[in-house]
């Protein structure tokens, strides 16, 4: 360890305040716990808060003995999962994690930064935490094709919360380290071990939601053959239309659900009551009214209702246009699902809403490969 | 921390008592800690104080309690000054304006003093009695804890973060219980659920008491770790509150397609839990089994509505279809995360005791209480609603059909419970529209078709 900061590109002019195995050892340890509690988020990848000990790691240990710790506790983690990461998804961490500390390493040999003590434990893991999300949403631009901006500003602001947080404790950390030792790390993985439960408890019940609408929409599409898997397979487009033009994550979420309401209407319809009476539609936006969670998503339905519902605003109408674009895109290749729909949800929202926001939302499907429907 | 959060002015007698007698203790020990081991006044301790008597307005409501942020600013205290530093924090952050301004009554406001003082009093002898020290040298000077203070100071922390939390939700449960007519074992339970995060907080307190003997500017980086903790709690709890309103709406809606079971399932969920009630079952359980009887015919969405509002008697594979949807419902629940378990009691609504129900024919010992509580107040509703092939029973008539069928369809102890307690009496049972064309396929039906 003392050893190998002497390689020429990791050189630092500062020392670090722990340069003892015993040290490298406990910052392992506390990484692999962080790590372990990884957060599996809804789209596939998952989120963590060990980011915070990489980040003070730097000053802690030294550029070279946190890289190679960092990439010891992702191994290591990777085995104890319940869950383990794929192949390739440890690869992806790992190097995004290393960038991500040369880059803030290399930021230490400027001046101004290492000038002060106040300034480097302040900067240094505001940089680190910083590179490390602008590397990993990059990647997943080039991967995916999605605007990177956009995806950089969506993920700051439903992250940025637990972002500062994390740097405030590895600030925290560097704080402490001076006269406590490797002791400190207890009560700061303590509180990101806080900080995490709480973010996961938040994720698991917006996930029970998720869930649970699917379940009942799906239970009442299955009584009639034309319609099984249309809302699901509504809600998927939606939300590859809405994340290709690079809306918010919370927009997108917005949209998936009204995507997977959208038909509720029609399903609650009555069949008969046995003597040929048959009851009128009701509304999806008057199922979901007065349900809190759904508050964000009723006035979707009501634009696609056709209501004259003049209430919508900008992002509402791009939204149902969105919504409408998934429903009619899947009746164009499920030709039963157009025969149970009356009518085209697309021909009722298409006209509320400006040329260009068509325009961006069919640009986006036809990116994707799909086959458009006639738009009025 | 938890706090009452009550303010109706007349508490049972009970609670005043216990009130009183947790706030004459509460102040003999904070007294004798003064005494033993006098408080040493700093700007860092002015600050705890400040920031604790802040914290109140950032709590979190519960049922019956809030939950504070006051929690790792006593710890800190702890670790600052000492028993008696922690007794004034824990005091100023239990006794604030905003009570008064709620129109608290004193009782409420006494006990949650007492309590909490009484709690942090308790940590703080513990925390010294463990041989760890507190920071404090002198009046605004302080020694702060090096490397060489461990592991002590760990083992006196680790009492204490176990100890002020333990006896702080044990007094409150106890209090929650005498002024809510609640048993203690399920305030307690529900309280107990708050423990594991309030000694991670601990530790919380504990860094905080180190930065503010290093550095009193430093103190606001707490800011952000607690209070994103907070918000994202604040917001879990709302969601999981609105949960059982989310499912009622949605399967309201779709139940209400079939006119004949509109309403079914949210009435068979106040039948279920009014007898879980009757039983004598545990808050968790009730909640667990209203979720199931809400969700116990999620299978029979799919069924085709010409099946079931079908008026004459159902053919062999129309009858197949309705066996299925307890499986089917099961499948789905299983799906759901958070109710999961809720799937073999959804499977088994339509078992019967002597094993001859289905779709599994297990016979009594073999089905969950839940699911024999739902059997019973699924054919009830059943019973006392019309449906295409039949007119609704009278209250009567349903309750003799249920004495028939105890210890051969139904659990006896269920159906002994549902008539002793009258469930079902108070609510208002639908009324039938219009029997007539279903009336003369009633006395040809078997039980099963009676309950599809």
């Amino acid at each position: 360890v003392t050893v190998l900061p002497a390689l020429p590109l990791m050189a630092t002019p500062i020392q670090p305040l722990d340069s003892s195995w015993l040290g490298a050892l406990w910052f392992l340890a506390a990484i692999v716990l962080l790590d372990c509690f990884d957060i599996s988020l809804p789209r596939g990848d998952s989120t963590g808060v060990a980011g915070a000990l990489c980040a003070a790691g730097i000053i802690v240990l030294g550029p070279v003995a946190v890289i190679g710790v960092s990439l010891a506790s992702a191994v290591l983690a990777s085995f104890i999962r319940p869950r383990p990461d794929s192949p390739r998804q440890l690869v992806a961490g790992a190097i995004t994690r290393t960038l991500a500390l040369l880059v803030t390493s290399a930021l230490i040999r400027v001046p101004p930064v290492h000038g002060s003590q106040a300034v480097l434990f302040a900067v240094i893991p505001a940089v680190f935490l910083a590179t490390e999300l602008l590397i990993a949403q990059g990647s997943a631009a080039m991967l995916t094709g999605r605007p990177m901006m956009r995806l950089i500003r969506g993920n700051a602001d439903s992250q940025s919360a637990l972002l500062a947080a994390q740097w405030s404790a590895s600030v925290l950390l560097l704080i402490t380290y001076g006269r406590m030792g490797r002791w400190s790390l207890i009560p700061v993985v303590a509180l990101l071990l806080l900080m995490r439960q709480s973010y996961a408890l938040f994720l698991d019940v917006r996930e029970t939601y998720k869930a649970t609408v699917e379940v009942l929409v799906e239970a009442a599409e299955s009584q009639d053959d034309r319609r099984v898997g249309h809302a699901e397979r509504t809600a998927v487009l939606a939300r590859s239309v809405a994340m290709k033009i690079g809306l918010s994550a919370h927009e997108v979420e917005r949209i998936s659900y009204a995507a997977l309401l959208h038909d509720l209407g029609e399903l609650a319809e009555g069949v008969g009551d046995g003597r040929g009476v048959r009851r009128s539609s009701v509304p999806a936006s008057d199922i979901v009214r007065g349900v809190a969670f759904f508050d964000q998503v009723e006035p979707i339905l009501r634009v696609c209702e056709g209501d004259g519902y003049t209430g919508a605003t900008e992002s509402d109408l791009m939204a149902a246009l969105i919504v409408a674009l998934a429903s009619d895109i899947d009746s164009e290749y499920h030709p039963q699902v157009a025969a149970a729909h009356e009518h085209s949800l697309l021909d009722q929202v298409a006209h509320r809403v400006a040329p260009s926001v068509k325009a961006r939302a069919v640009g986006a499907a036809l990116r994707l490969g799909y086959r458009i429907p006639a738009v009025s | 921390v938890l706090q009452l959060t009550s303010v109706q002015r007349s508490a049972p007698r009970p609670f005043r008592i216990y009130s009183i007698c947790v706030a004459v203790v509460g102040a003999a020990v904070f007294v004798f800690t003064l005494r033993q081991q006098p408080l040493q006044l700093s700007i860092q301790l002015l600050v705890v104080v400040i920031a604790a008597a802040a914290s109140e307005m950032l709590s979190s409501e519960l049922p019956m309690f809030s939950v504070t942020l006051a929690y790792p600013l006593v710890m800190s205290a702890i670790v600052l000054g000492g028993p008696s530093a922690a007794g004034v924090v824990a005091l100023f952050s239990a006794v604030t304006i905003q009570d008064f301004r709620n129109q608290k009554p004193p009782t409420v406001i006494a006990f949650n003093a007492g309590q909490f003082t009484l709690s942090a009093c308790v940590g703080g002898w513990l925390y010294l009695l463990a041989g760890a020290r507190y920071l404090a040298s002198g009046p605004n000077t302080f020694d702060p804890l090096t490397a060489a203070d461990f592991p002590r100071v760990l083992l006196g922390m680790t009492l204490a973060a176990v100890a002020v939390p333990a006896t702080n939700i044990c007094l409150t449960s106890l209090g929650a219980a005498l002024l809510t007519g609640t048993r203690f074992r399920d305030v307690l339970r529900s309280a107990l659920a708050l423990l594991p995060s309030q000694v991670i907080l601990a530790f919380v307190g504990f860094l905080m008491a180190q930065v503010l003997s290093l550095n009193l500017l430093a103190l606001p980086l707490f800011a952000f770790p607690l209070l994103v903790a907070r918000q994202l709690y604040q917001r879990y709890m709302s969601l999981r509150s609105a949960y059982v309103d989310t499912i009622r709406s949605l399967i309201g809606a779709l139940e209400a397609k079939d006119p004949y079971t509109r309403g079914h399932s949210e009435r068979v969920a106040v039948y279920a839990v009014s007898l879980g009630t009757a039983m004598s079952l545990e808050q968790r359980a009730l909640e667990r089994l209203e979720y199931a009887a809400l969700l116990h015919d999620l299978g029979k969405l799919a069924v085709p509505g010409a099946v079931l509002t079908k008026p004459t008697r159902l053919q062999p594979a129309e009858m197949d279809r309705i066996r299925e949807h307890p499986g089917r419902g099961a499948e789905m629940v299983q799906r759901i995360p958070h109710l999961r378990d809720l799937a073999d009691t959804v499977a088994a609504h339509h078992e019967r005791i002597d094993g001859t129900g289905y779709p599994a024919g297990i016979d009594g010992s073999h089905m969950p209480l839940a699911a024999r509580i739902l059997g019973v107040a699924d054919s009830f509703d059943a019973m006392t609603t019309t449906r295409a092939y039949r007119p609704a029973l009278t209250y009567e008539d349903a309750l003799a059909e249920l004495r028939a069928g105890s210890n051969r369809q139904f659990d006896a102890d269920v159906v002994r419970v549902f008539i002793e307690n009258g469930v079902g009496t108070a609510q208002h049972l639908a009324t039938p529209a219009d029997a007539a064309s279903a009336d003369s396929y009633m006395t040809n039906m078997s039980f099963e078709e009676e309950t599809r």
